[in-house]
């Protein structure tokens, strides 16, 4: 074990591992990656049956939060095992004429290849200022609940009863009206078994009149910049039992007064068994807080190199993501950004330091003209090495007026991790959705018909919903892992799952939040390149109990209790 | 052996000793020769400046005498006013280039060279005045607007900037590449990169030799992401100007940029001819540190930080390395406050900016003038504070927060004693746009 922060573990301690599983202190040279599979996404959103736009209210005014949602969420919300689908959606702006109410999309997997409109049956059929959402089973009862980000109104916390959701967010407590909040997760972050709620929140915007006209030159019509507004502290509430939660941003020291957040992402940084939180901050510096074991969070971003990019400016960070892309057990953290300032891209050089590596990972170049917003690691292909997926689109319409080779309607990308963390650009590769031109904010991966190959949903920003099918040829064995708690919250957020395959030692944490206010696939995806079997897996809980399973097949989706495998 | 041959070898063998010998006693010599020249030289510079600034001494008694038998001469009280400028008297200078501008009320200069006085003493709000009065009686005169565009973008008023150099852009001077590149420098600091590029390429074809607009459009092409594009421009501007130290500074960044060990290498040695040529330059040292870092040079950047930290305390990139280097040395105390030090700047910045959106955007609401001037004070800025708690006064007469942000302004820049003239001068202009109702966004 090297030697780590003294800072990242609180008053010193140093940094144990909690098992003997630990991968740093055994990263060795990579195993090349499998040959590239033939990469193929198809856009099958009209012939699934989703046929959804998102409207932001929008009427030419111009008001800030019309450029800025919304997300897409996976959610197996009637647990019959097939990922659903819920896109967000906005609401009337003063000025925007309506037809009838605006709702969200929450489409049931029907199998087969179909989706269907289950919004009201749901009961999600309501209107709102959604921006972004986290899944979550905060109530320990077995069914995903639904936590939704809202602006001019609550935000929404919907508890799932066998299949029916009802908005107990004002009970609860986590409904805050008269913010602008955006990506939110769930964590589990003083272990007692109960799903927290972290909210971001991005700038002080409570309703239509705080906002601010801008104009481009003076005389075009144009979205204001986060700096003209102040910043909104972001929120934790902890998870008190009983359906009730206890705002304790400011004790816990997550009150983040300086960022105008955007996207969240949580992962155990230090290794040392405990979630802790990345904030992914627009114009202001990132977060990094680490959770120190007693209730409170310490900000360390700045010492470990995350909160700045290498010209020691705050980016524009919108979406965020962290995995372990080298296999060897230590995170990188991504995060979408600006046109102009590349993707940022930080690595955990086995010190607890960050190293900025845009360029050197070969992820730099393809996303420097881009704007970025949803993000996320994924394998895509199998072949046991974590890909990246960005999803892009500017925030001014009029974004060609003003900037040489810069496009409102932008193409996402698809960065293949061609082994050990350098990756290439399959976009112009990878089928024709990638090709396409889109205002996209919120992206997820999830499996929609569970043959391991990781399906894309996107939302375009007042534009239409998307999922792409992921039909690449080639890819490798796979596996995919359901958590289910005992001792820990029933997600399993926050279990660290390491397994050992041709390609080297992957590591994944259960967790909710990254991308862009969107929520993937909760279930784990490991790809085992050529192995058609895993030689071992182990699944370190959040209680501290730890499962070892052996030689387990490929190709199938298993689901491991906590405590079943010891 | 024969004889002469032994004769030889010992005389060589005395020559040997001899010098060997005297060897210390040379270089003592030659050491002490150096320092006799050095003492030398010293003294004839000192000798030098002693009768250039007697020189200097006369030439200003001529003048003041020519002034004392013609007082109302106005090309000599230009030109002794020039004479105080150079040597940094600006209290006199100013009341020369007044007088001139007395005598003859109609000519342009007095109203130039009062801007120019009043801005090099750092009295931004003067110099306002003096360039906005001296428009009212030459309103296309390009020093004058071009001096109000360069104060106007200084408070960061981009809209008022913008509209001076679109009156320019409609006279005879609308090719000038110095209107060309002010505007250019307007579009960029309003984020429109387009139009900076064009208006900065039309000031390449107008002047061609000019390494400052090569300069310019590399930064905006590097700030635009294409980075290989800014490289090819920066070397454009380096062929014309190649001792500049703020274009290798540039070129330098995007060398760093490219993140490959040869491109590091090389990023080290500009930044290194940078400082050999403006010596004592914090921005190439730390140039070189940046590079030092990304090379994993740790222990060598860290003692450069220490020493850039000791000459320059408020250097904020240093601030941020030192205290990341500290905090992982465990020195978590020393450290972070370095850290929180770099914050609460970026978060300065951040308010600072939003502030300057606001005023623009909304230019008749005196809220963010009086927020801004406040923020200001508060960071060390008086001089910018001034100005802008004026503009304020200037929209509502009498705001009784316009005048705490004034007073405490004037006190931080030691002209307490401007503060009842500047409160009762209702006269300050505000911008053509401002007076017209209902055009204020």
């Amino acid at each position: 074990m090297r030697t780590r922060l003294l800072l990242l573990t609180g008053a010193g301690l140093a940094a144990l591992p909690v098992c003997g599983c630990d991968l740093r202190s055994q990263a060795s040279a990579p195993p090349p990656s499998a040959p590239a599979a033939k990469v193929a996404f198809r856009d099958v959103t009209s012939e699934v049956g989703i046929r959804f736009a998102h409207v932001g209210g929008a009427s030419g005014k111009k008001y800030f939060p019309e450029t800025m949602g919304a997300g897409v969420i996976f959610i197996d919300y009637d647990g019959d095992g097939r990922q659903d689908l819920l896109y967000l959606n906005g609401a009337p702006l003063p000025g925007y004429r309506a037809t009838g109410p605006l709702l969200p999309a929450l489409y049931r997997n029907a199998g087969e290849g179909k989706f269907e409109d289950a919004t009201r049956a749901a009961g999600l059929a309501m209107q709102m200022y959604a921006m972004g959402g986290a899944v979550g089973d905060y109530d320990n009862d077995g069914d995903d609940d639904l936590y939704v980000t809202a602006m001019f109104g609550p935000s929404r916390l919907f508890r799932n009863d066998k299949a029916v959701f009802h908005d107990v967010g004002a009970q609860s407590g986590v409904s805050r009206p008269g913010t602008f909040p955006t990506s939110a997760a769930w964590v589990d972050y003083d272990k007692d078994g109960r799903l927290d709620l972290f909210v971001c929140n991005y700038v002080r915007y409570a309703s239509i009149k705080d906002d601010l006209p801008c104009y481009f030159r003076n005389e075009v019509r144009s979205y204001c910049i986060p700096a003209a507004y102040g910043a909104e502290p972001d929120c934790l509430y902890r998870n008190e039992g009983g359906g009730k939660f206890k705002n304790v941003t400011r004790q816990a020291g997550v009150e983040g007064a300086d960022g105008k957040s955007l996207g969240v992402a949580i992962w155990d940084l230090n290794d040392d068994g405990w979630p802790d939180i990345s904030v992914a901050n627009d114009t202001t510096p990132t977060y990094a807080y680490i959770n120190q074991k007693d209730g409170t969070f310490k900000n360390v971003a700045a010492a470990i190199g995350v909160a700045y990019g290498v010209k020691a400016a705050a980016k524009a960070g919108m979406g965020i993501d962290i995995g372990d892309d080298r296999n060897n057990g230590l995170p990188t953290m991504v995060m979408s950004n600006f046109s102009g300032e590349m993707l940022g891209f930080y690595r955990d050089d086995g010190t607890g330091v960050y190293q900025e590596q845009s360029v050197e990972s070969g992820v730099g170049r393809p996303s420097e003209q881009l704007l970025g917003f949803g993000v996320f690691f994924f394998d895509y292909d199998s072949d046991g090495w974590q890909d990246l997926f960005v999803a892009n689109g500017h925030v001014q319409d009029n974004v060609a007026l003003f900037n040489e080779g810069v496009t409102y309607e932008q193409p996402p990308l698809l960065l293949r991790n061609t082994g050990g963390g350098r990756y290439q650009d399959m976009s112009p590769r990878a089928g024709p959705p990638l090709q396409s031109r889109l205002v996209a904010r919120g992206a997820a991966w999830g499996d929609i018909d569970d043959d391991g190959r990781l399906d894309v949903a996107i939302l375009n920003n007042q534009g239409p919903a998307l999922l792409w099918r992921n039909e690449s040829e080639g890819i490798g064995h796979w596996l995919k892992l359901r958590l289910a708690g005992t001792r820990s919250n029933r997600n399993g957020y926050g279990a660290r799952v390491i397994v050992e395959s041709a390609a080297g030692k992957q590591l994944r944490e259960a967790r909710s939040g990254s991308s862009y206010c969107s929520a993937s696939d909760q279930r784990l995806h490991f790809g085992l390149g050529s192995e058609e079997r895993a030689r071992r897996i182990e699944i370190r809980w959040p209680s501290g109990a730890v499962d070892v399973l052996k030689d387990v097949p490929g190709g199938r989706v298993l689901t491991v209790t906590e405590g079943g495998h010891p | 052996m024969p004889m002469r041959l032994r004769l030889l070898l010992g005389a060589l063998a005395l020559v040997v000793v001899v010098f060997a010998v005297t060897l210390p006693m040379q270089q003592k010599l030659r050491s002490r020769a150096e320092v006799l020249r050095r003492e030398v030289e010293e003294s004839e510079k000192d000798a030098r400046e002693e009768l250039a600034t007697r020189a200097k001494r006369q030439e200003r008694v001529k003048l003041l005498e020519g002034l004392a038998a013609a007082p109302e001469d106005f090309d000599l009280l230009m030109k002794t006013g020039s004479f105080y400028v150079q040597d940094r008297e600006y209290e006199d200078a100013v009341f020369l280039f007044q007088e001139a501008r007395r005598i003859r009320p109609e000519a342009v200069e007095p109203y130039r060279a009062l801007y120019q006085t009043y801005i090099a003493d750092a009295r931004y709000d003067r110099s306002y005045d003096a360039a906005t009065e001296g428009r009212k009686r030459h309103p296309d005169d390009v020093e004058l607007i071009l001096g109000l565009v360069h104060l106007n973008t200084l408070m960061a008023w981009n809209r008022e900037a913008r509209e001076l150099i679109n009156h320019l852009k409609q006279t005879t001077e609308a090719d000038n590449p110095r209107v060309l590149i002010a505007s250019a420098m307007i579009y960029r600091q309003l984020a429109d990169t387009r139009h900076a590029e064009e208006d900065l390429k039309a000031a390449a074809a107008k002047d061609p030799q000019n390494g400052k607009i090569h300069a310019l459009l590399s930064k905006v092409q590097m700030e635009t992401g294409r980075e290989s594009l800014a490289m090819e421009t920066i070397r454009r501007a380096l062929e014309l100007e190649p001792e500049n130290g703020q274009y290798l500074l540039h070129l330098a960044e995007l060398q760093r940029g490219l993140r490959t060990p040869e491109s590091l290498q090389a990023a080290k040695k500009t930044a290194e001819k940078a400082l050999s040529i403006e010596l004592g330059s914090s921005d190439a040292y730390f140039a070189i540190i940046q590079t030092q870092l990304a090379q994993k040079h740790t222990e060598e950047a860290q003692r450069m930080l220490e020493s850039l930290r000791r000459r320059h305390p408020d250097h904020p990139g240093a601030a941020l390395e030192l205290g990341k280097l500290y905090v992982r040395q465990g020195r978590a105390v020393e450290g972070q406050k370095l850290l929180d030090d770099y914050s609460r700047g970026v978060a300065i910045a951040d308010r600072s900016k939003g502030l300057s959106v606001r005023m623009a955007m909304q230019p008749k609401n005196p809220e963010a003038y009086v927020e801004m001037a406040e923020m200001l004070v508060d960071n060390g800025a008086p001089e910018k504070a001034i100005v802008i708690a004026r503009r304020a006064l200037q929209l509502v007469p009498g705001s009784r927060p316009a005048l705490l942000q004034l007073s405490r302004a004037l006190e931080s820049a030691d002209r307490a004693g401007e503060f009842l003239e500047l409160a009762r001068r209702p006269e300050w202009h505000l911008p053509e746009f401002m007076e017209t109702p209902g055009t204020g966004r």
